[in-house]
C-alpha cells in the first residue's frame, strides 16, 4: 500500500497532490472524483499545517487506496491522512453560517464544510498520539 | 493565477485564470488593493477560466468584497461552472453574491 510522508506545510501541497491524483489516475478514475480529491486534499492539509503542530512543525502521511465493492460495479476511493499533532477532531468543529450576508459573514471556516459536503463519508479517530482522518469517495 | 483587466463603462471586468488555492490566493488580495487605489469599486469577476478554487480563495474573495462594499462598491461574478460553481453553492457564496451567467448580463444587471 503506497504512502507519502511529507512536512505538514503548504510547500508539501504539490507533491501530495501529485501522489493522490496519480493513485486516482492509475485506477482510471475520471469524472467528478479527481477534482473533489484535489480540493479536499488542500483543505485537510491546510488544516493540519495551520493547527496540528507548534512552531517546530511536524509530518503528515497520506495513504490512498481504491477499494472494490464486491456486491456492485462501484468502487470506493479511500483517503487517509495521519498526523502526530495535538488531538483535534475536524469533524466536530462548528460549521460557519452559510446564510449570513457579506457584512456578517465570518472570513474563514469554510474548508471543513467543503470537505464534509464533498466526501461521501468522513471518519476521525485518535490512535495513541496520532490523528487519523479518513475520507471516502464513491467512484 | 493570472488576471486580465478590462474597463467597461464604470465597471472593471477582471478575468481570473488558473488555480486559486492557498498558495496563490494572496495574489487576489493584492489585486483588490490595486482596484481600490485606482477607484475601481465596481468589479465584475469573470471566473469562466478559473480551473480551481478552495476555501483559501473564498476567503480572499470575501475579504475583497467586504473592502469594496466599504468603499461603496460591489463585486459581481460571471461564468461559473463545474467545481468552482459547486464550491460557490456549498459555501453559500452563490446566494450571498450576485452571480450572472455571462459578463454581458453582469454588466447589464
Amino acid at each position: 500500500m503506497p504512502t507519502i510522508r511529507a512536512k505538514a506545510n503548504l510547500e508539501s501541497l504539490p507533491v501530495i497532490r501529485d501522489y493522490v491524483l496519480n493513485v486516482a489516475h492509475q485506477a482510471k478514475i475520471t469524472g467528478e472524483v479527481p477534482p473533489k480529491l484535489d480540493l479536499v486534499l488542500e483543505e485537510v492539509l491546510v488544516n493540519v499545517a495551520s493547527h496540528a503542530y507548534g512552531p517546530d512543525g511536524g509530518d503528515v502521511e497520506v495513504t490512498c487506496t481504491v477499494i472494490d465493492t464486491p456486491d456492485s460495479d462501484s468502487r470506493i476511493f479511500r483517503f487517509e491522512m495521519r498526523d502526530w499533532g495535538s488531538h483535534f477532531n475536524p469533524l466536530k468543529t462548528d460549521m460557519p453560517d452559510t446564510t449570513a450576508d457579506i457584512d456578517d459573514r465570518q472570513i474563514g471556516g469554510l474548508g471543513l464544510l467543503l470537505v464534509t459536503t464533498l466526501a461521501d463519508k468522513c471518519e476521525y479517530t485518535r490512535q495513541g498520539d496520532m490523528n487519523v482522518l479518513t475520507l471516502f469517495f464513491n467512484v | 493565477m493570472e488576471f486580465t483587466n478590462t474597463k467597461n463603462g464604470n465597471a472593471l471586468v477582471v478575468k481570473v485564470t488558473g488555480r486559486m488555492d492557498a498558495i496563490t490566493a494572496p495574489e487576489f488580495d493584492g489585486q483588490c488593493k490595486n482596484w481600490i487605489e485606482t477607484g475601481d469599486t465596481k468589479v465584475v469577476v469573470d471566473l469562466s477560466e478559473l480551473e480551481y478554487i478552495s476555501s483559501a480563495g473564498l476567503r480572499s474573495i470575501l475579504a475583497a468584497a467586504k473592502k469594496l462594499k466599504g468603499a461603496k462598491g460591489e463585486m459581481l461574478f460571471a461564468g461559473l461552472s463545474g467545481m468552482v460553481e459547486e464550491v460557490f453553492n456549498v459555501s453559500g457564496f452563490a446566494a450571498m453574491f450576485s452571480i450572472y451567467k455571462t459578463i454581458d448580463e453582469a454588466l447589464a444587471g
